[in-house]
């Protein structure tokens, strides 16, 4: 299991550049996918008023 | 001009989104299984080499993601349909945060491999003027209020920005720099084996599915707006 992390010196590079990845997708992600549900109430709660 | 999409693409959209959500976290989940326990290390770069399966696809789609905006822009310019701004706009900040993630990537690839973090190399210092390309499209909507001007605007920055993506393809032709030649092309044989080109596939495979997810929220959040501006007026 070690050997996945340290891979012979290198695990610290690629560790680092594989966080930078997800954690870039998922911050991207994570604002498209709040606007979306941001607009969805919107559009509720403006229909509510209009009833 | 607001933008008509017909009932039956809309609801196809509301069914593909969450098919699209879980396909991407399946094949990433493969991919990575792939690119960490199922590869083996490079003889020459051991397992530095790892970074390109994040590194590469970003850097393919930074690319293929400014050329359809700027096919997008020239489309607006002449059929003057907003949904060519839709596909542009959509795709801009997906191409930025690709063209980040292989900016940054390729920086900490680079200082085990090169022994330095940066170079200014034509094929880093093109990547990195098309980071600054997409910011600029991206300012050009967020600051200038009048969206005809904005429109225009952010149109001609869209396609003369163009002109940088054969000089980040070919700058490892046409000038000596640090980062290595194209090792898959569409014109010969790639030079990488199979059980290396197996994880990159997978990953580029993720990552394309990632950039349709987002543009389909990116989709349902333009219908939505629509809908919005109706039911207000």
């Amino acid at each position: 299991m070690s050997e996945i992390f340290y891979m012979d010196g290198y695990g610290v590079y690629v560790w680092s550049a594989y966080s930078f990845t997800f954690i870039s997708l998922l911050i991207l992600f994570h604002y498209y996918y709040s606007s979306l549900l941001k607009k969805e109430k919107e559009l509720k709660d403006l229909q509510k008023h209009h009833e | 001009m607001y933008l008509k999409l017909p009932n039956k693409i809309i609801d196809s959209l509301r069914r593909m989104l969450p098919a699209f959500i879980v396909a991407t976290i399946v094949t990433f989940m493969i991919g990575i299984y792939y690119a960490i326990l199922n590869s083996p290390p490079d003889y020459l770069q051991g397992d530095s080499m790892r970074i390109m399966y994040v590194h590469v696809p970003a850097a393919w789609l930074a690319l293929s993601s400014y050329s359809f905006l700027a096919l997008s822009c020239i489309a607006w310019f002449i059929f003057r349909n907003p949904i060519f701004n839709l596909f542009a706009k959509s795709i801009a900040p997906i191409g930025a945060t690709f063209t980040l993630i292989a900016l940054v990537t390729g920086s900490i690839w680079g200082k085990p491999t090169w022994g330095t973090w940066w170079a200014w190399d034509a094929r880093l210092t093109s990547m990195l003027i098309l980071f600054f390309l997409y910011i600029a499209y991206i300012m050009t909507w967020q600051t200038i209020t009048n969206k005809d001007l904005a429109a225009k605007i952010s149109a001609a920055l869209g396609i003369i920005g163009f002109i940088n993506i054969p000089i980040i393809k070919f700058s490892v032709d046409w000038w000596n720099t640090l980062h290595q030649p194209a090792t898959i092309s569409k014109l010969s044989a790639p030079s990488i084996h199979i059980s290396m080109l197996t994880p990159l596939m997978l990953m580029t495979c993720a990552y394309v599915l990632f950039l349709i997810t987002l543009f389909l929220i990116r989709y349902k959040i333009e219908i939505l707006d629509q809908k919005i501006l109706r039911v207000s007026s």
